[in-house]
């Protein structure tokens, strides 16, 4: 039993997503303003934080800068602004995730189980020599298994090797030609979009929401690559 | 294989063939013709004595006997038994006398007369004696019949039969000579001016001099042969007439040469350039003009009020000289001066001004003081114009930048009340409700996303069109980005029973923006998806054309597009009247703005139901980037290696 607390100075969607929280057995404890977040969080043991940015008293940001100074619980900021630059200052900040308003609510449980999985089980997790580890993604070259946040995904040989290349060069552009050389060991020449559907679908299962992947990234014109980790 | 046009081996083989058919067409014919004329070919062929053959000799044996009875009449007895039997004379005085006679045959084919005048003679001991009365003497020469000896006559005799025998042949010979030559020289007409793999008109060494030259040139070296023929004549051996032959073989390349020279400067187009008059009038033209442009330049560059004055004082320099010195008019013409250099002057204040305005400077200002009045109003209305439209500007800008941020908080504070309906909406669809309550549901569902897509859309919209978004410019391989770019659509496109065909035989790299292009594509893609026939396919192209890179995108439309292209770029304006499906109307418009703030261009067409969309970017320069491809590739190759190593 998770204690998340869900802060946002619209009532409707703090009660919104209490309700789809609750069904998921969580213990929901509510705030509206990043004043009374703090109070929250300094009086009981909060596992999870949603919060809004715009909020009167304190908003999201000061907030959540606030209570990186003594605690590294997940912070998901919630917010209706949905610049590049937004976004950034907030993952700066110090929040592990970010969800743009107008969301989806089916995507806010699933960002919210994949944050407290890394939080609570992984977080002591020894490396092993045959693990591929980037972010939430743990790639296991012995057993040939992939897991995301703990959870396992089945992955065709094509795409478990894809990723296999990608994870182990983490930041490095690949081209699809480059891609298709290296895992097919053919000539690239006229393999068209076999790659870019295979990497979507790849996408499809190791990302929450794969039109705004967090680890594989589209490099347009260019080719594919698995983010560096940004943060730790 | 090169064409048989632009083999150099032709060619050359070709030239040599033009020039000897040439000189062998000419010499058959007019043995052909020659034949004709002495009845070869009418069966009666003329006896040799009635030829000219017979006629040119005798001519020339006679014309040596004159010679030498005038000058030395003793050497006619040992000249005329050196071997020319078939030859005898006798010289006749003016009486009848026979004076001498040598080889009379008995019997003779041909006998000419020839009259010539005596002015004198040698003396026994060699003293010239000169006649009171020039001596009228006659050469009776007489042609032996038959021919025997080796002399001339023999010979042409024999030249005369053997054409005759070879009458036929010789008839044969000049035809297809003839046509040799036509077609050879057609040939080489042909092929002048080509030579490698291209089809372009080459001009070579000699299409290269200029026209006048090259025929001076020509017209020299062909003199050369006739002078050299002149100064043999009369023509006596073999010999000669081999060099004759070569003579008319040297003219035939001088003239075929010219030819094919003028053949390639007709091809090439402007053969008048290469002439040494053009260059002459081209170089005078040039000249002329240049000569006018720097005295306008340098009139121009004069201020204004230097031009007036300078013109003043040469029109009152005239009236000075016509007036022999009137005083009055030379000290009105003075203050005149004056007035006209201060109107000068201040035109050229107003000219300035003008200029700046025109230039966008709205900050310059005319010094209105020290004006005439009409002047003075113009200028301070220049002046109200500079300021009213920097005011304009101004307020423009500020407008544009009101409307961006009017559309971006708007947006946001949609937003919030917007998640609360859509998550509510979500919520109720968890409720039991009866089955009419699940209706309104379902358009309350539909309509909350495309609220959703409305704002999301409206926010791009607004920042693309006023150029919010920066874009870094790189060349990029748009075949790669639309091999993306569909793979990301294709569970969409699939779900709209659509196949993408895509036609891109080599990279094509754009100076683009991959993520805003990725955005144009996507619009374009999401439009194909919604509005398409289903069971169609959609053309996708990325090809050069000229400086630019082009993707082209067809589909066809479900729906009959009774609408302008233009007017679907359009915002708010979609291709279904009913508005029934989903889609913002900004999409196109969308893609148009980013296109346009990635320096490129977005058009559409409209064919029936086919729906075409071009976007057009300035093509970039592949090698570099290709290098460095091929770099990131063994780079790669290297990280593999290495890490296998490991294992």
């Amino acid at each position: 039993m998770y204690n998340i607390l869900i802060c946002d100075d619209e009532k409707d969607i703090v009660s919104a997503l209490s309700i789809y929280l609750s069904t998921e057995n969580y213990r929901i404890f509510t705030a509206y303003t990043g004043r009374e977040a703090l109070q929250v969080v300094e009086n009981n043991d909060i596992h999870l934080i949603l919060m809004d940015i715009m909020m009167p008293q304190m908003d999201g940001i000061s907030a959540t800068a606030k209570l990186r100074e003594s605690s590294n619980i997940p912070i998901i900021l919630l917010t209706a602004k949905s610049e590049d630059s937004d976004k950034i200052l907030g993952l700066n900040i110090g929040a592990d995730d970010y969800i743009t308003k107008p969301f989806n609510p089916i995507e806010v449980m699933a960002r919210v189980r994949s944050q407290l999985r890394r939080y609570t089980s992984l977080g002591g997790m020894t490396k092993k020599a045959s693990h591929l580890v980037i972010g939430g993604i743990d790639l296991d070259d012995e057993s040939k298994t992939v897991t995301v946040d703990g959870e396992a995904v089945s992955l065709t040989p094509s795409e478990y090797n894809i990723l296999k290349l990608l994870m182990e060069n983490p930041g490095r552009v690949f081209s699809s030609t480059q891609i298709y050389e290296q895992i097919w060991n053919e000539d690239a020449y006229g393999s068209g979009s076999v790659v870019a559907v295979h990497i979507r679908h790849l996408r499809e299962k190791i990302e929450i929401n794969p039109s705004e992947p967090r680890y594989l990234k589209v490099v347009w014109g260019l080719g594919y690559k698995i983010e560096k980790e940004a943060k730790e | 294989m090169t064409k048989v046009t632009h083999n150099l081996g032709f060619k050359v083989l070709a030239l040599f063939l033009v020039v000897i058919s040439g000189v062998v067409s000419l010499l058959s014919t007019a043995a052909v013709l020659i034949g004709g004329e002495y009845g070869f070919y009418s069966g009666s062929p003329k006896p040799y004595y009635e030829t000219f053959l017979c006629r040119q000799v005798t001519d020339q044996y006679a014309d040596h006997v004159i010679d030498l009875y005038r000058y030395n009449p003793y050497r006619l007895e040992s000249w005329a038994e050196q071997g020319v039997e078939n030859f005898g004379f006798e010289i006749l005085s003016s009486g009848g006398e026979r004076l001498v006679a040598e080889n009379v045959p008995e019997k003779w084919g041909r006998t000419e007369t020839y009259n010539f005048s005596l002015y004198g003679s040698y003396t026994e001991k060699g003293d010239w004696y000169e006649y009171d009365v020039p001596a009228e003497t006659t050469l009776q020469a007489y042609v032996k019949d038959p021919l025997t000896g080796n002399d001339e006559y023999w010979l042409t005799h024999r030249l005369y039969e053997l054409t005759y025998r070879f009458r036929m042949v010789l008839l044969l010979l000049a035809f297809a000579s003839t046509i040799t030559f036509l077609a050879t020289l057609i040939y080489l007409l042909c092929a002048a001016g080509h030579q490698g793999k291209t089809e372009e008109i080459i001009p070579n060494l000699q299409d290269r001099i200029p026209l006048e030259l090259y025929f001076g040139v020509i017209l020299l070296l062909g003199s050369l042969p006739l002078m050299v023929a002149g100064s043999m004549y009369p023509f006596n051996s073999f010999s000669d007439f081999v060099l004759m032959l070569c003579g008319l073989m040297y003219l035939y390349a001088l003239g075929i040469a010219s030819l094919m020279t003028i053949a390639t400067r007709l091809k090439l187009g402007k053969w008048w350039r290469n002439t040494i008059t053009f260059w002459v009038f081209h170089i005078g033209w040039k000249f002329t003009v240049g000569v006018f442009t720097t005295i306008r330049d340098a009139i121009t560059a004069l201020p204004m009020t230097w031009k007036y004055g300078a013109v003043w004082i040469f029109i009152s320099l005239i009236y000075l000289a016509n007036s022999k010195g009137s005083g009055t008019i030379f000290i009105m013409n003075c203050i005149i001066l004056v007035l006209v250099l201060s109107v000068s002057s201040q035109m050229q204040k107003l000219k300035k001004a003008g200029e700046n305005l025109a230039n966008g400077n709205l900050e310059y200002k005319v010094d209105t003081s020290r004006m005439f009045r009409v002047f003075r109003r113009h200028g301070n209305n220049l002046n109200s114009l500079s300021k009213g439209a920097a005011i304009a500007m101004e307020q423009k800008i500020k407008s544009e930048r009101l409307k961006t941020e009017l559309i971006t908080n708007v947006s946001h504070d949609i937003k919030t009340p917007l998640t609360s309906i859509i998550n509510y909406v979500d919520l109720l669809k968890k409720v039991e409700l009866p089955a009419e309550g699940k209706e309104y549901l379902e358009v309350l569902d539909r309509q909350s996303r495309r609220l959703k897509k409305l704002t999301e859309d409206l926010v791009e919209a607004s920042k693309a069109s006023t150029g919010n978004i920066s874009a870094h410019l790189v060349p990029t391989d748009l075949c790669e980005l639309v091999h993306q770019a569909v793979a990301e659509y294709e569970e969409k496109l699939g779900k709209a029973g659509l196949e993408a065909v895509i036609t891109a035989e080599e990279p094509v790299y754009g100076i683009v923006d991959g993520n805003l292009t990725w955005r144009v594509l996507s619009n374009l893609l999401s439009n194909a998806c919604k509005y398409s026939l289903p069971g169609t396919r959609v053309y996708i192209e990325i090809f050069k054309k000229g400086k630019y890179a082009l993707i082209s995108m067809k589909n066809t439309s479900r729906e009959q597009l009774n609408i302008a292209a233009e007017e679907l770029i359009e915002r708010f304006v979609r291709g279904d009247s009913s508005r029934s499906t989903e889609g913002s109307g900004l999409g196109l418009n969308i893609a148009k703005s980013l296109a346009e703030l990635q320096k490129g261009k977005f058009s559409l067409s409209i064919e029936g139901d086919l729906f075409k969309a071009f976007v057009k970017y300035p093509l970039a320069k592949e090698p570099t980037i290709q290098k460095e491809e091929t770099v990131l590739a063994q780079d790669v190759k290297e990280a593999a290696e290495t890490t296998e190593n490991k294992e």
